[in-house]
């Protein structure tokens, strides 16, 4: 246990959740080591999404455990994750598209004035603007105006919002979901490249899911693979070619599944 | 060269127009009036439209919220009425002082409000048809509880709110000012006004974000109620009675009123000062068709005429901003 407290930022152990009669997720372990990337990888309903959505508090789990820094920790609703450091980045991003970028930055979490006003949720937009324009400019985004709405933005520019965000409200462990599936090649690089800076200038442990595997293996440190519920795999990503990685996906070859028994844990 | 600027000035006056549109629409109405009937702008003429206006200006300035919020309630008529009968009664039979029953009365918004949201919340059920039930219910206990006689003799100190004049302004009017205000200041500065505009805009994103959307709902909901008790109020005291139809069909005018007034129709954003101007228009229009002697029924086919338009004026402006980004 001492051992692993050091190794392991987030653990997640035995978790099983079930949709009716199916089991989603099936007796899953996903162990997140301090500072690396992990890349979650599977077919659709192979069980990545409703993993993070246990993880980040929007569903409840049936069994199982989850440890950060190695204490045992319980994980019920949103707030529950993002006070454990926990920050969770869609694939539509969610963002308030006719809002702008303070208003996306603080949702939830908004600046309210002191005193009396307190008591009635007054909104400092004052400093919730200087703490946005703080905020892009230390990430070094290029956004020019941050009082337009979200929706004059590009993809990329929506997406680094997001992450900013995250990185605002302390995230120590980000999920990314799909960062680049609604990009296009030059933002994906982009994307990816931020993701990368994250992570080590602002000391992040980052799970990302992602159907595109070069996407992931420019990026990752290990790589887990989830089919029908269960875990396949767990490895670092450069002992391992995109073929292997499909094989475990699509369960193509029963060899593969002999070997993974060896490499779990 | 002037081929362009014909298009920018065109470009502007388009935006112009749809920023702006309830003002503008308000002036052309307000216009049209005074050319067509001589005694549209007496003052006396205009005073009783902003009398007319307070009642339907109160229950619309709380539903902006709601509407903001992508949700609705068509149990406000039947619960002004209810509310209308129950501080009536209060008074008269139960001989409580006017501001014990006027206390009561806000409770009873506060209750409503709360029976609604609690039963969408509780059973996940759509508003539309949640409040289109409960107005029935409200209706049904007005009509047994009154046998269908109005509820008269109230006592005088309780009219003056309705009919009373500080200065030379009707006590009405500032009640509509203080309820502006703080609608005005709920929806524009405040966390939660502004919570209620997320979850319209984007339900997902304000429940990922830790926003409690049922909280939110109850907390509207709410504020709907008092907004109508307070109306109930009013109107019970100017017309000096609890009448049994009080409130019919009220829900179309407030509905009218938010989406004449720039909220969007399903959410994410509010208007308030343009829901004043929307409730304006609708009271223009019913009193310009009174003044000129045109059959009431008429003026129910003129309304549903004027929501349509709203709503196509509302889908016009959508793809225009659309268009531009």
């Amino acid at each position: 246990m001492v051992d692993q407290k050091n190794e392991y930022i987030l653990e997640a152990v035995g978790i099983r959740k079930h949709f009716g009669g199916v089991y989603a997720v099936d007796n899953v372990d996903l162990r997140l080591k301090h500072n690396e990337i992990l890349g979650l990888v599977g077919d659709n309903g192979a069980g990545k999404s409703t993993l993070i959505k246990i993880i980040s508090g929007i569903l409840k789990k049936d069994e199982g455990e989850i440890y950060v820094d190695g204490q045992k920790v319980d994980i019920d609703n949103p707030n529950d994750a993002n006070n454990l450091g926990i920050e969770t980045v869609y694939q539509d991003l969610n963002l308030i598209d006719n809002q702008n970028v303070p208003f996306n930055i603080f949702l939830g979490r908004e600046i309210i004035y002191g005193g009396l006003l307190k008591y009635f949720g007054f909104l400092n937009y004052k400093s919730m603007f200087n703490e946005s324009v703080n905020l892009i400019s230390k990430l070094d985004i290029g956004l020019s105006d941050i009082a337009r709405p979200m929706q004059e933005y590009s993809g990329g520019q929506r997406q680094s919002v997001a992450l900013s965000k995250l990185i605002y409200w302390g995230a120590r462990i980000a999920i990314l979901d799909e960062p680049t599936a609604a990009l296009g090649v030059k933002e994906s690089k982009k994307a990816l490249e931020m993701i990368k800076m994250l992570k080590i200038k602002s000391n992040l442990s980052v799970i990302i899911i992602s159907h595109n595997l070069h996407h992931v293996f420019s990026i990752v440190d290990r790589i887990m693979v989830l089919r029908q519920g269960k875990r396949v795999t767990v490895q670092d990503a450069d002992k391992l070619t995109a073929d292997d990685v499909v094989k475990y996906i699509t369960g193509s070859e029963e060899v593969q599944r002999a070997r993974t028994s060896e490499t779990l844990g | 060269m002037n081929n362009i600027n014909k298009k920018t000035l065109k470009k502007i006056s388009y935006t112009i127009f749809f920023t702006n549109k309830t003002i503008v629409i308000a002036l052309i109405i307000g216009i049209a009036l005074s050319i067509a009937s001589p005694y549209f702008l007496i003052p006396q003429n205009l005073f009783n439209v902003s009398r007319q206006i307070v009642v339907n200006a109160i229950v619309a300035l709380g539903f902006t919220i709601l509407l903001g919020m992508g949700e609705i309630d068509l149990s406000v008529g039947a619960m002004l009425g209810l509310i209308g009968v129950i501080v009536g009664k209060l008074m008269v039979d139960f001989d409580l002082s006017v501001p014990i029953a006027i206390i009561f009365a806000l409770l009873s918004g506060v209750l409503f409000g709360t029976l609604n949201a609690t039963l969408i919340s509780a059973f996940s059920l759509p508003p539309f048809i949640v409040t289109l039930a409960t107005a029935s219910i409200f209706r049904g206990i007005l009509f047994i509880a009154t046998n269908m006689v109005p509820v008269i003799l109230l006592p005088k100190a309780f009219l003056f709110i309705g009919q009373g004049y500080i200065g030379p302004v009707p006590v009405q009017v500032y009640i509509l000012v203080l309820v502006f205000v703080a609608i005005y200041v709920i929806a524009n500065r405040t966390k939660f006004g502004r919570y209620a505009v997320a979850i319209g805009a984007n339900k997902e994103a304000a429940r990922i974000s830790g926003i409690n959307i049922k909280r939110v709902r109850l907390y509207v909901y709410i504020l709907v109620g008092l907004c109508v008790a307070i109306a109930a109020v009013i109107q019970t005291a100017r017309s000096a009675s609890a009448q049994t139809g009080a409130g019919l069909n009220m829900e179309l005018d407030v509905i009218a009123a938010v989406v004449i007034g720039g909220t969007a129709l399903y959410g994410g954003s509010v208007n308030v000062v343009g829901t004043l101007f929307g409730v304006l228009i609708i009271g223009m229009v019913n009193n310009g068709l009174n003044l000129l002697g045109i059959n009431p029924h008429f003026q129910i086919i003129v309304k549903g005429l004027i929501i349509l338009f709203a709503l196509i004026l509302d889908r016009i402006g959508l793809t225009l901003s659309a268009k531009q980004s």
